[in-house]
Formats: C-alpha cells, sequence, structure tokens
C-alpha cells in the first residue's frame, strides 16, 4: 500500500490534475474570504468555509474522475491485480493519496484566521473546527468519487456521476422543505425506497430471489407499522432524506457549535463509500 | 510448481475456459499456444489472480491463488497482452513503483532496477516519459517489470507483438536464458516462436485442452498423419489415377510445376509406400522420388484444433437432436 500511495500522490503532480485541484480551491477560498471578511468587514472565516462546500461540486469530481477509470483505460488496473497488493490496499492506497492532496488547501485555509485577527477579533475554536468538518467534508466527497470513478472507465462519465450525486446532496436541504410530512407520503415514499434497493441488488446480483427478499425485508415491517401505527410515519421520509444532506452538516459548527457527531457522521459516510469501492473494483476481477 | 484443477470461466452462456487441469514443473519454457479467443490470456489472467475462475483452482507452489493471493503472487511475474505501463512514468519510476509494490529490500531495489533495465535494453530510456516511447520499448518496460525482483514463474503473454525482427531474437534469447533458473510460461500465436523457445507446448482450442507435451513429441506423435510427397516420370493424369487407387492415401494433390510430383497424406502407422511401389510399377509409371514428410507444428496444431471443433460440433448437434427427439415424445 506505502509503494501505491507514493505513486498515486506522486501522479498528482507530474500531471495537471493535482495542481488544477489546488488553483481552484485556493482561488475560490481567496475569492469567498474576500467577499465574506473584507467587503463586509466580518472576521469569522467560517462564514466563507461554508459557503466554500459549493465549490466541491465541481472539484471533488475533477479530482476523483480518474482515480479508477483512467486505470480502467490504460489496462494499468491489471497490474494492480498482479503486483502482491489486497484489494483494500489498493483502495486504501488510492484513498489516502486523495485525501492528502485535499489536506494541502486544508492547511492553507488555517492561516486566514490568524491573518484576519490583525483586523477583527476571531474565534479560533470556530474557525478551525469548521476547517476540520470543511476538511472531513471533503473526504466523504472523494470517497463517493472514488466509488463512481470504479463504476466506469470513462472519465467523463465518473465526474458527471460525482457531480450527480454531489448536486442531489446539495439541494436536499431546499427538497425537503417541501416535502409532506403526511404518514400516507411516507409510507408510499418508503416503498419505493425498498423497490429502489431491490432493484440495485437484483443489477447487482443478477438473483431475483436474492432482490424480493431485501424488498420484502424493508417491505414488511413497513406494512406493520403502516398498518398498527401509521402516524408513527409521520415526517419520518423528511428525516430519512435529511440524512444525505451532507453539505448541509457543516452550518451547525458556522453556528459556534463544535458536534462531534458531525465528524463521525463524515467519517462515517467515507468508511462506507471505500467499502463499496473495495466490493466494486473486487467484482470487476469476477467479470 | 503451477497447479491448476479444473478450472473454469463462464460469461453469461459461453464457456470461455471449460474445465482445464495441468500442472507445469520448475525450469522450463511452457508454450500455450491457440487460436484466438481459445481462452489463452483468460486462462493466464485467472493463473495470475488478474480474474477470477467460476470453478477450479490455481496453486503456485502449493499457495493458493484465490485463497492466498498476495503469498502466490509473489511468485509470479506478468506481463500482459496490452503491457500495464502508466505513462505519465519514466521507466525507472515505474519500476521503482513495481519494486516497492513488490516489497523489494531498498537498499538493493536501484542495483536490482539497473540490472533489469540492462537486460531488457531499455537504460537509454531510463528518463524517458513511457507516452514518448516506442511500442517495442513499451513491451520491454512490460518485460522488465515481469522480471523484476527474480520471480521463480514468469508469464508473458505475447511478449513479443510490436517488435522489430531485431528485438524478437533478443526477446527471444532473453526468454530462453530464463527458462534456465525461472519456469516461463509463453503465450504466442507465432508457432514458429513457441517451438523455437518451448521445452512443452500446451495447446487449447475453445477453452479446452486439446494437446500437451514436447514440441518433438507432438510432431513425431504416432497419432497424427504424416505426409508423403512422390515424384514420378510420365502423365499427371496417369499418375493421378493410379496413386488414387493406393489404399491408406487420401487428400491426394497434383502439385505445380513442371515434374509431376503429388502429395498426399496417411496415417502414421500404416505406410503406403510399398502399396505405392506395386501400384506404379503394375500401371508402369517409374518413381523418380518417395519422401516421407513429418507434420508441422503448424499442422499439427491446425488439425488438433480441426478435430476439437469438430468433436464439438457433432456433440452439439447430438445435444440439439435429443432435444428436438426429446420435445416430439
Amino acid at each position: 500500500m506505502p509503494a501505491l500511495y507514493k505513486k498515486e500522490l506522486r501522479l498528482y503532480f507530474v500531471t495537471i490534475t493535482g495542481y488544477v485541484f489546488l488553483a481552484f480551491m485556493l482561488l475560490s477560498t481567496g475569492i469567498y474570504s474576500s467577499i465574506v471578511n473584507f467587503v463586509y468587514y466580518s472576521p469569522s472565516f467560517e462564514f466563507a468555509v461554508k459557503n466554500m462546500s459549493m465549490v466541491l461540486l465541481i472539484a471533488i469530481p475533477l479530482l476523483t474522475m480518474r482515480v479508477f477509470a483512467d486505470e480502467k483505460k490504460q489496462r494499468t488496473e491489471q497490474l494492480l491485480f498482479i503486483l502482491p497488493i489486497d484489494l483494500k490496499g489498493i483502495v486504501l492506497g488510492k484513498y489516502l493519496a486523495l485525501i492528502t492532496v485535499t489536506l494541502i488547501p486544508a492547511i492553507v485555509m488555517c492561516f486566514y484566521p490568524l491573518i484576519l485577527s490583525l483586523y477583527g477579533v476571531v474565534n479560533y475554536k470556530t474557525a478551525l473546527s469548521t476547517i476540520l468538518a470543511f476538511y472531513f467534508l471533503e473526504c466523504a466527497l472523494c470517497s463517493i468519487g472514488m466509488f463512481a470513478s470504479s463504476l466506469t472507465e470513462n472519465q467523463l462519465i465518473a465526474a458527471v456521476i460525482t457531480f450527480g450525486a454531489l448536486l442531489v446532496c446539495y439541494m436536499i436541504p431546499s427538497v425537503t422543505a417541501n416535502i409532506s410530512p403526511a404518514y400516507a407520503f411516507s409510507f408510499k415514499a418508503f416503498s419505493a425506497v425498498a423497490v429502489l434497493i431491490a432493484l440495485i441488488v437484483f443489477f447487482a446480483s443478477s438473483s431475483i430471489p436474492a432482490a424480493v427478499i431485501v424488498g420484502l425485508i424493508f417491505e414488511i415491517p413497513l406494512l406493520i407499522i403502516y398498518f398498527k401505527n401509521p402516524t408513527w410515519l409521520s415526517g419520518k421520509f423528511t428525516t430519512f432524506v435529511s440524512c444525505f444532506a451532507i453539505f448541509d452538516k457543516i452550518s451547525t459548527f458556522v453556528n459556534g457549535v463544535m458536534d462531534i457527531t458531525v465528524y463521525v457522521y463524515y467519517i462515517t459516510v467515507s468508511a462506507l463509500f471505500v467499502c463499496f469501492t473495495v466490493q466494486s473494483v473486487g467484482r470487476r476481477r469476477w467479470k | 510448481m503451477i497447479e491448476v484443477k479444473g478450472l473454469v470461466k463462464q460469461y453469461g452462456n459461453h464457456r470461455a475456459v471449460d474445465n482445464l487441469s495441468f500442472t507445469i514443473g520448475e525450469n522450463i519454457v511452457f508454450g500455450f499456444l491457440g487460436p484466438n479467443g481459445a481462452g489463452k490470456s483468460t486462462t493466464m489472467n485467472m493463473i495470475t489472480g488478474c480474474l477470477s475462475p467460476t470453478e477450479g483452482e490455481v496453486l503456485i507452489n502449493g499457495r493458493s491463488m484465490f485463497t492466498e493471493p498476495e503469498e502466490a503472487k509473489k511468485y509470479i511475474g506478468y506481463l500482459p497482452e496490452i503491457p500495464p505501463v502508466y505513462e505519465d512514468m519514466t521507466p525507472f519510476e515505474y519500476l521503482r513503483f513495481v519494486g516497492e509494490a513488490k516489497k523489494m529490500p531498498k537498499n538493493s531495489l536501484k542495483e536490482k532496477i539497473e540490472a533489469v533495465m540492462e537486460e531488457t535494453s531499455i537504460t537509454a530510456m531510463r528518463n524517458r516519459l513511457i507516452k514518448n516511447l516506442s511500442k517495442g520499448y513499451r513491451q520491454r518496460v512490460g518485460i522488465a517489470q515481469a522480471i523484476l525482483g527474480e520471480p521463480p514463474i514468469i508469464i508473458l503473454d505475447e511478449p513479443t507483438v510490436g517488435l522489430d525482427p531485431g528485438q524478437i531474437i533478443e526477446i527471444r534469447e532473453l526468454i530462453k536464458k530464463l527458462g534456465k533458473s525461472h519456469t516461463v510460461i509463453l503465450s504466442s500465436h507465432i508457432l514458429s516462436e513457441i517451438s523455437a523457445v518451448c521445452d512443452h507446448i500446451m495447446i487449447i482450442s475453445q477453452g479446452k485442452l486439446v494437446a500437451m507435451d514436447t514440441a518433438e513429441n507432438l510432431i513425431g506423435s504416432k497419432d497424427h498423419e504424416k505426409r508423403i510427397s512422390i515424384e514420378v516420370k510420365g502423365g499427371r493424369d496417369k499418375a493421378f489415377s493410379a496413386l488414387s487407387q493406393v489404399e491408406g492415401l487420401y487428400d491426394l494433390t497434383a502439385d505445380e510445376g513442371e515434374k509431376t510430383v503429388f502429395t498426399a497424406r496417411f496415417s502414421s502407422d500404416n505406410d503406403p509406400r510399398e502399396r505405392i511401389f506395386y501400384k506404379c510399377s503394375e500401371s508402369d509409371i517409374p518413381i523418380i522420388d518417395m519422401e516421407i514428410r513429418k507434420s508441422s507444428l503448424e499442422e499439427i496444431f491446425l488439425s488438433l484444433v480441426a478435430k476439437n471443433m469438430d468433436t464439438q460440433e457433432s456433440q452439439l448437434r447430438e445435444m440439439a437432436e435429443r432435444k428436438k427427439k426429446e420435445g416430439e415424445s
């Protein structure tokens, strides 16, 4: 794994990818900081960081699109399978290189509160905890992008999938405001989710019984709740959808609350998508 | 050293590799021969752990490729059909990455890389980006990657593709040299290359093992047919009609040219020379020359592959007929 990590990290900086990502992130940080802190005379860097999260919609697909897609296209993926590195090592090596690249703008961001302290009173704890949350958000988004890259050999398609997924996550807070809290709607929406999960299982395993069983595992408890205590379902779908509002979680820090559960949430998302990537890369060997 | 047991690879309804079993010993050069789509690359990919089989097992020095892949892969160096090289790296950087990934000792890594580059004649290209190298040099970088770390088993899938004649000879010499201290498995479409380099040959067709022996044994095998060339004096038509009556001769053809020469096939356990002599004598046709020619590796390959295809076709036909009858009853 260390060899792969070093190789990946090096490749980001012998190609244009790493430099474009860094330039884009640092330029965006400068622009947002200029607007939020200098135009509006506010020493709170956390607001600039929160606004920066929108930039990740473009920056993350740009960074992650080549991770596995390019290996497959260039046929170098075969080399990784030949070398005595296990699948977890391959995925972790690449993921660690990704989050090392994203660490660089996060470290540069840490200097902003120091500069702003020359012009006003800065709450370092809030600013630094927000930067840390922002970095963890980047890590979680990188894992999603890496997973998307493992699904295809076309970098552009990988970037589009990542952008689409991140855009949906970004828009969730505005969507949830319009979701009906009625229990009947929740029941229908959860049923649709159960069907969607069953379909995913079917495409992944090509097994109808497995898809039906998984679908029923979700649908039967739902039916029981619907007939026994339907009011329990009221507003539950909104709560469920809010779980995917990955960008919105950072707002907690801006409000001055250092919520450890948000860090745990980002780490969990990262771990989950790293595991999905291991499965996705492993599955290719069966094809 | 390499033990393959009941290897099967199924792609939907298509069986790319069908119950392949064989054992390869130490320090030999083993040739993999087969037409396009025979399952050579699929088999090699499964042996090296790049591809998982539907059924079966591969043991490398007693280690299972599918339950202990990391251990088993330590013994293997593999050059796939398309060299897996990173275009944005130089050969030296690429080989350093491969060496580190193979967990080679750091203190001797540089020397080992230099030695391998020397062996594959890429030292002059060490600092050029791989994307700027010719196809032949890329192939050499791929070979260097496979032999780096001196793995006891080296598997090369079409290693001479894209090389010029001089480079082909060099690579063949290298393979021969490697074969003295390593087990080398070589896949190629070029039959002359296989017969020139390999100690043992395995022929596969439609995913099935058709033959496995030394080149000499395959060529000299009694199971195969031989060819006879007969030169006679006199009219071509008269000689043709006389020779076509000789028992055990088939595929009789008259060669073009000034001389009256015929070529025919016969089963190697049924020498027709005596019968040809008496028949020609009876028909008053003087025999000028008669020569038995052993089948070349190319002919053996083609006949074995054709035989296997015929067998499979007849099996499929029988199955279809059986199903039809079952449907009718």
